[in-house]
């Protein structure tokens, strides 16, 4: 139900890109999947949300823990071209300027 | 009935779907833009992800969805949703029911977003304590406007 591929670039950079719904039956596999990155000492995350039409509670407080990751480890954790529907939860949280949050993904 | 399901399912993670569809089919019945059926999905999400693991603790106990378009008056109608469960009664004092409050990345908390999106969401959130179980039951009327807000946000 939910597709999560995750793309080292370089040693600096690493892209995500997240296809389908995010609840309570699929956050489980994306932090699953963005967990190891956690582990990481440096460099940036990047996470295509172009392909998620629907975030739940569940999938932003996975989201929540790459921002504390890149507050503890001085990287950047970016979220990439949230459709309007799922911006819209975003603003609706008031999260919308707490993440860093861009345009079309690389 | 025209207009209304019903719906007696196991409590578990995977149904969320089937819910969904439901949440789906009301919203376009009630002509509610993208935005709006959005929000309206994710309450109803949000209160069936807070029974799943907080009620009954991930066992996939019974529950019973409805789902209906009631005419509160000859200008408008609302969507009402009722869960009820066989759960502990819930301690509705534990719910921060209040606006959500802006945060920032230095202090910002993975988790507690559940309730509180509820809220902001819906027009009235009701909880009965029955003498096993809860009911809970969610009014949402159409917003107009909700797109220009989103918009202007």
């Amino acid at each position: 139900m939910l597709e999560v591929e995750v793309k080292n670039v370089n040693e600096h950079e690493t892209w995500v890109q997240v296809i389908g719904d995010v609840n309570i039956q699929t956050s489980p596999s994306l932090r699953a999947k963005l967990k190891p990155l956690f582990e990481q000492k440096g460099g940036d995350i990047h996470i295509d949300l172009s392909g998620v039409s629907f975030m739940d509670s569940s999938g932003i407080a996975t989201l929540v823990e790459g921002l504390q990751w890149a507050r503890n480890r001085e990287g950047h954790f970016v979220l990439h071209d949230l459709k309007e529907t799922v911006n819209d939860i975003f603003v609706l949280a008031k999260l919308d300027t707490v993440f860093e949050i861009a345009g079309k993904s690389a | 009935m025209k207009n209304k399901f019903t719906l007696k399912l196991p409590a578990q993670c995977d149904c969320v779907f089937i819910l969904r569809s439901i949440v789906n089919v009301l919203c376009k019945w009630a002509k509610l833009s993208a935005i709006e059926k959005n929000r309206v999905g994710l309450a109803i999400d949000e209160l069936y992800a807070n029974i799943v693991r907080h009620g009954y603790q991930g066992e996939p106990k019974p529950l019973t969805f409805d789902a209906e378009i009631i005419h509160e008056n000859e200008a408008s109608e609302a969507l009402m949703f009722t869960f009820q469960d066989c759960a502990p009664v819930f301690d509705i004092s534990a719910w921060k029911c209040g606006e959500i409050e802006p945060c920032c990345a230095e202090t910002i908390t993975a988790g507690g977003l559940g309730i509180p999106l509820i809220h902001a969401i819906m027009d009235e959130v009701k909880h009965e304590a029955l003498e096993h179980g809860n009911r809970w039951t969610l009014l949402y009327r159409s917003k107009k406007n909700i797109k220009k807000e989103v918009c202007d946000a």
